[in-house]
């Protein structure tokens, strides 16, 4: 859960400000007039990405319109908009139990027109309806992974929190693979160790044989996973790691077991990636991990598609 | 792992066939999000991982799951309590057929693209929520829940006990939150709601932690919520680096006096509105009521359980009766101008005559030495 140090970097304003820019001017192209994305304390990538918000509990969505400021709105109450002002871009903030209206308070009274709606498919229906009965005359438009797509290619600065992800998420696996431990001191090991360097959050699995580790640092996430003690990385891995350059895509990698997630997916270990997802081709500068065996047993790394080959952002050392 | 005695998936499923009967129910979906996983656990017995997953409880015959991931699947067919486990994606539900009305647990998050599936393969079926049907069911807890809450609140103590500990001055919010994961994942716990907030009269509520450094001087407040095979138990408590100052410990005072009155109201037959107003009557009585609103302060308390934040919530208005064996924090946490926001709760088990403490930690103003 979302318990980690929560800051605003301060290279992160400038930076957080072009890719709303960004995504105002596809909405302008589109012809929408806003876009809402959705989010909660399980799944809010998107809307770090562009704010930096941490929703460390409940749900809100993030309204972003073609022209001018982004409004969140969140069932959270008001007493967290100063800690929320205070780590986010975001300065207005709107508290309650109906979100649609508060939506339909900020847009204003401008006339039918478009909403866009991001991913729409994953939106809980009922938010949907409401804010179809709250906008009548608007058209909700789905804008699928807009936001998603374009957090894939990481800019030079987010490469630099990945790396520290993987970095991180690497020493915490070290930590925590020490033969001999119980499952629950190995979990409490790593927590320790990630926390302490200031993740936000750390997701372990761990058995007596096998240590899993996904950590978010600053909103990237990284995972490395392995068997405990000096074993190869098995055969279906090093394969695909040979086939990972730009170009190939999930379809061409998935096999014998051997499954792939981009960085964006791993927060939620990919439940919620587009379909498309399978047959498009990896971009060069894309990070992405790579996991083959199966489930409490396979081997996982974060990698860097460079044209030259993969980079291996986690390292483990001996052991996975 | 579930470790649940025989006995106990029937119970569930029977108080749950109960309440559909009783609000003409022929049928009910129990949706997990995935932060909301409580309904889906209470009638399967499996701790879950993916970010969705969906059982059907008929009125009568065998509950079916649906579930996202391998790992899933293999969790509830280790509990054995559904032993009809499909994948979710693509959902084939083989419903029975004449189902007229159909509730939904959940309903308010559960996904377009799951509920359009739901909609075409029930055409003609009214689908209504359950919500708070199932809260409600839910709510009481059977003895083998109350031992689970009653591990957790072991498991609380001891956080709160490496939470102070881990004061110091210098020492960061998020390395006090790291020394306490590290306690409470040693101890088995599978998760925690955690906040924090350091610092003087200028604190207004809590939040995930941040890079201020600890001062001596400081309160520094949490409420820790570790989740122990499915059930979560709440500490809220508060302590001073140092001596504390006169203000410190009139704070301190009030929110004794506080938790202590709403404790004295709770007992099984009364209303959450009753023990909110205890609480709430000691700051009013003391000049301080205008900071038990909204403004400063969410609520006094609320349920615990599969949940860490159950129903019913602690409030004045809300008539949501007590019932024996359930299980609610009470906690007068609010900013007042004193010392700043302070917290002080604990949670028990409701019984006839009052209720049963869970923490044996002390109510007090811990004071650390610098």
């Amino acid at each position: 859960m979302k318990r980690g140090l929560v800051v605003l970097e301060e290279w992160a304003p400038a930076e957080l400000r072009t890719r709303i820019e960004t995504l105002q001017g596809r909405l302008a192209e589109q012809g929408v007039e806003a876009a809402a994305i959705y989010g909660d304390v399980h799944r809010s990538g998107d809307i770090t990405y562009l704010t930096n918000l941490c929703i460390y509990w409940n749900e809100g969505l993030l309204l972003v319109p073609a022209r001018g400021e982004p409004t969140f709105v969140t069932r959270l109450s008001a007493r967290v908009h100063p800690w929320m002002r205070a780590t986010s871009i975001v300065t207005d903030l709107r508290s309650g139990p109906d979100l649609a209206g508060l939506v339909r308070e900020r847009l204003g009274d401008p006339g039918p027109g478009s909403l866009g709606i991001v991913e729409r498919s994953w939106w809980p229906a009922p938010l949907l309806r409401s804010l179809a009965a709250a906008l009548p005359g608007w058209q909700l438009r789905d804008l699928g992974p807009l936001v998603r797509s374009a957090r894939l290619r990481p800019s030079p600065r987010e490469l630099g929190l990945l790396r520290e992800s993987a970095t991180i998420a690497g020493r915490a696996w070290r930590v925590g693979a020490v033969p001999g431990l119980g499952v629950t001191e190995r979990a409490a090991r790593v927590e320790r160790a990630a926390r302490e360097r200031g993740v936000e959050d750390v997701l372990v699995r761990a058995s007596d044989s096998w240590l899993e580790v996904t950590t978010e640092y600053r909103g990237y996430w990284a995972a490395v996973a392995g068997g405990l003690g000096a074993r190869p990385d098995p055969a279906p891995l090093a394969a695909a790691e040979a086939r990972l350059r730009p170009g190939v895509s999930r379809r061409d990698l998935e096999r014998d077991g051997v499954s792939l997630l981009h960085h964006v997916d791993l927060e939620t270990a990919g439940d919620h990636r587009p379909d498309e997802d399978r047959d498009a081709p990896l971009e060069e500068g894309v990070v992405v991990a790579l996991s083959a065996g199966r489930p409490g047993e396979r081997v996982t790394h974060t990698y860097l598609v460079t044209a030259g080959g993969p980079e291996r952002l986690t390292e483990t050392g001996e052991g996975a | 792992m579930n470790e649940s005695p025989a006995g106990e998936r029937e119970a569930r499923h029977r108080r749950l066939r109960e309440a559909m009967a009783a609000h003409s129910l022929d049928g009910l979906f129990l949706y997990a999000a995935g932060w909301r996983r409580e309904y889906v656990r209470y009638v399967t017995g499996a701790r879950l991982g993916a970010s969705f997953a969906l059982v059907f409880l008929p009125l009568s015959g065998d509950p079916v799951a649906l579930v996202a991931s391998e790992e899933d699947r293999r969790a509830v067919e280790e509990t054995g309590w559904v032993t009809d486990v499909r994948p979710l994606r693509p959902l084939r539900l083989d419903l029975p057929r004449g189902l007229r009305r159909v509730g939904v647990a959940h309903l308010e998050l559960m996904p377009e693209a799951i509920l359009a599936q739901i909609e075409e393969a029930l055409p003609g079926v009214e689908l209504t929520s359950a919500t708070s049907l199932v809260d409600a069911v839910q709510r009481v807890k059977s003895p083998w829940e109350l031992e689970q809450v009653r591990r957790a609140a072991r498991v609380c103590e001891a956080g709160w006990e490496a939470f102070v500990r881990a004061l110091a001055p210098g020492v960061p919010e998020y390395a006090v939150v790291a020394a306490v994961e590290h306690e409470l994942k040693r101890l088995g716990a599978e998760d925690n709601f955690m906040l924090i907030a350091s610092g003087g009269r200028e604190v207004m509520g809590m939040t995930p932690p941040g890079e201020r450094r600890l001062q001596v001087g400081d309160l520094v407040r949490t409420e820790l919520t570790p989740q122990v095979n499915g059930y979560w138990c709440q500490i809220c408590r508060t302590a001073v680096l140092g001596e504390p100052d006169p203000a410190q410990r009139r704070s301190s005072e009030l929110f004794l006096e506080a938790l202590e009155a709403g404790l004295a109201a709770v007992r099984a037959g009364v209303t959450a509105d009753e023990v909110a107003r205890a609480e709430n009557d000691v700051f009013r009585r003391h000049g301080y009521g205008e900071y038990c609103t909204s403004r400063y302060t969410r609520v006094r308390g609320h349920g615990h359980g599969l949940h860490p934040d159950e129903t019913p919530s602690i409030v004045e208005g809300d008539r949501t009766v007590l019932e024996e064996g359930s299980v609610v924090i009470v906690h007068p946490n609010t900013y007042t101008p004193l010392a700043g926001y302070h917290v002080l709760g604990d949670p028990v088990v409701v019984t006839a005559g009052g209720f049963e403490p869970l923490l044996a930690t002390e109510r007090k103003l811990f004071q650390v030495a610098p």
